[in-house]
């Protein structure tokens, strides 16, 4: 004899769109969440000593970790007074069944590039210069998705938010150690008892929306992203600053289902933020 | 820097034979069959196993009838090490580190139980200080333990170098990255504590006779 859990799993497998259909009706996702309810989010810092700084996030099942690393470079000719960062988003094989070796796949490298531009508007790369056309920063900032529900290719679980939260939560926690060149020598010298953290114009938080008939489900789980059409990211500062909106095809939708998107984004931004940034 | 004092004592204060403090938690993955994190010293790894299952399509040359297929991953974080290495996945080193885990795996797994299938072993090193190779197979048995997959016994491995004072040689256990650095002869040995059989072997130095033998 069945347990209801059971059978709910089995008929999960069979007809999985009915199965998710017949819970949207009452107002509850299957997982017992209702249509704008988070995961539980769980945020742990400096899980790598090694690294600069880290971050390691948990959203439900979903498991991300960023570790940044800073090195010292001369300055691009074109830009003497800035320094840089590049941001690597990969999958690690322990997430996946169908892990391959071999350079990241598409999906990770639309992370890295979606990551690489929001920080690009909240970063200042001015701040990681030294000396001008002599010395200044680079962060190497390397991101693993450790769990994600990896399915076929298709990332789930909503690792885009995860993601972006450890990039920003390693960011507020870097300290940058004081360089001076000697004058004598001209050789940096390294000071690390003072170290001064890098400071960020606003802190992004990244909201993503699965898109099922028409319903819009806050932070999807992998099947839910999975059964519905392309999901929805929106990134807002803290401020109610709109940084990102992305949509990549899917079914269409009204205009005021992208306005109130965009006002829950801004609310759950403000919040993240008191919570963990303030 | 002195690998052992004259007290007897290693930069970090074990003793010649003592191991770094060891911690480790079974199941922290909830999507694979079986998963392990282990934590020696500043050494830290993530393991985690799938299978048995269909093997991929990938695989199907690989097929056999009478056992199954182990396939291993060895990943290493970009900052796992305190200077940062980017390794495109999938570099010689890491496909030395995956074949030689494969082959450990597969004398100890019971494969001729699940013909036509696959196992897949994923390794992520996410700190590494010295021993690295060592904690991924002990990881990995423990992920193997975790999905419940029949083994011959548990597999253990553990990285040892020399130290030759006095003209004795020592042997110092589970080295530290600093005491790898240091150029002395090491060994790594893969070993089966029931049956005493010894899976893996390697050493990567000029070692003497003599002091080879006091190793074993």
């Amino acid at each position: 004899m069945l347990s209801v859990e059971q059978l709910s799993k089995q008929i999960a497998d069979i007809c999985p769109e009915d199965h998710l259909k017949s819970f949207l009706q009452r107002d509850v996702r299957p997982d017992g969440r209702s249509l704008d309810e988070l995961r539980p989010l769980v945020l742990a810092k400096n899980v790598a000593p090694t690294a600069d700084s880290s971050a390691m996030i948990r959203l439900g099942n979903t498991k991300v970790i960023c570790g940044i690393t800073a090195e010292t470079i001369k300055p691009a000719a074109a830009t003497p007074t800035d320094g840089s960062f590049s941001v690597n988003f990969e999958f690690s094989p322990v997430c996946s069944p169908n892990a391959k070796a071999g350079p990241p796949n598409e999906v990770a490298q639309t992370m890295s590039i979606f990551l690489d531009g929001i920080l690009k508007q909240v970063f200042d790369n001015n701040q990681l210069c030294i000396e001008p056309d002599v010395l200044a920063w680079t962060l190497f900032i390397d991101v693993y998705c450790l769990e994600g529900s990896f399915v076929d290719f298709f990332y789930d679980g909503n690792v885009t938010d995860a993601a972006m939260m450890s990039v920003i939560s390693s960011l507020r926690d870097l300290k940058l150690p004081e360089i001076t060149i000697d004058e004598e020598t001209a050789k940096p010298v390294v000071n690390v008892e003072k170290s001064t953290p890098v400071s960020l114009k606003m802190i992004p938080v990244s909201t993503t929306y699965g898109e099922f008939s028409g319903i819009l489900l806050l932070d999807p789980t992998a099947r839910e992203t999975e059964l519905g059409s392309s999901p929805i990211t929106v990134v807002c500062s803290e401020k109610g600053a709109l940084l990102c909106f992305n949509r990549s095809g899917g079914s269409p939708l009204s205009q005021e289902q992208v306005a109130a998107a965009i006002e829950n984004s801004k609310r759950r931004s403000s919040t993240i933020y008191d919570q963990y940034f303030a | 820097m002195e690998l052992l004092s004259d007290e007897g004592f290693r930069f970090d204060g074990r003793r010649a034979a003592e191991f770094r403090k060891i911690q480790g938690r079974l199941g922290v993955f909830d999507h694979a069959d079986g998963s392990a994190i282990l934590q020696q010293g500043n050494t830290k790894v993530l393991a985690a196993v799938f299978g048995p299952r269909q093997p991929m399509a990938s695989q199907h040359g690989a097929v056999s009838q009478e056992k199954c297929i182990v396939d291993v991953e060895y990943s290493r974080a970009a900052f796992a090490s305190a200077e940062r290495k980017r390794r495109a996945r999938g570099d010689k080193k890491a496909q030395e580190i995956s074949l030689s885990l494969k082959k450990t795996f597969e004398a100890t797994i019971l494969t001729t139980l699940y013909p036509r299938s696959a196992i897949s072993i994923f390794v992520e090193v996410l700190q590494a200080d010295g021993g690295d190779y060592a904690v991924c197979v002990n990881a990995a048995t423990l992920a193997l333990i975790d999905a419940g997959i029949p083994i011959r016994d548990v597999c253990c491995a553990v990285s040892c170098g020399v130290a030759i004072k006095d003209n004795v040689a020592y042997s110092l256990l589970d080295l530290a990255y600093s005491e790898e650095s240091a150029r002395i002869p090491t060994i790594v040995a893969t070993g089966m504590p029931k049956t005493g059989e010894m899976v893996f072997f390697e050493v990567e130095s000029r070692l003497h006779m003599d002091y080879f033998r006091a190793q074993i």
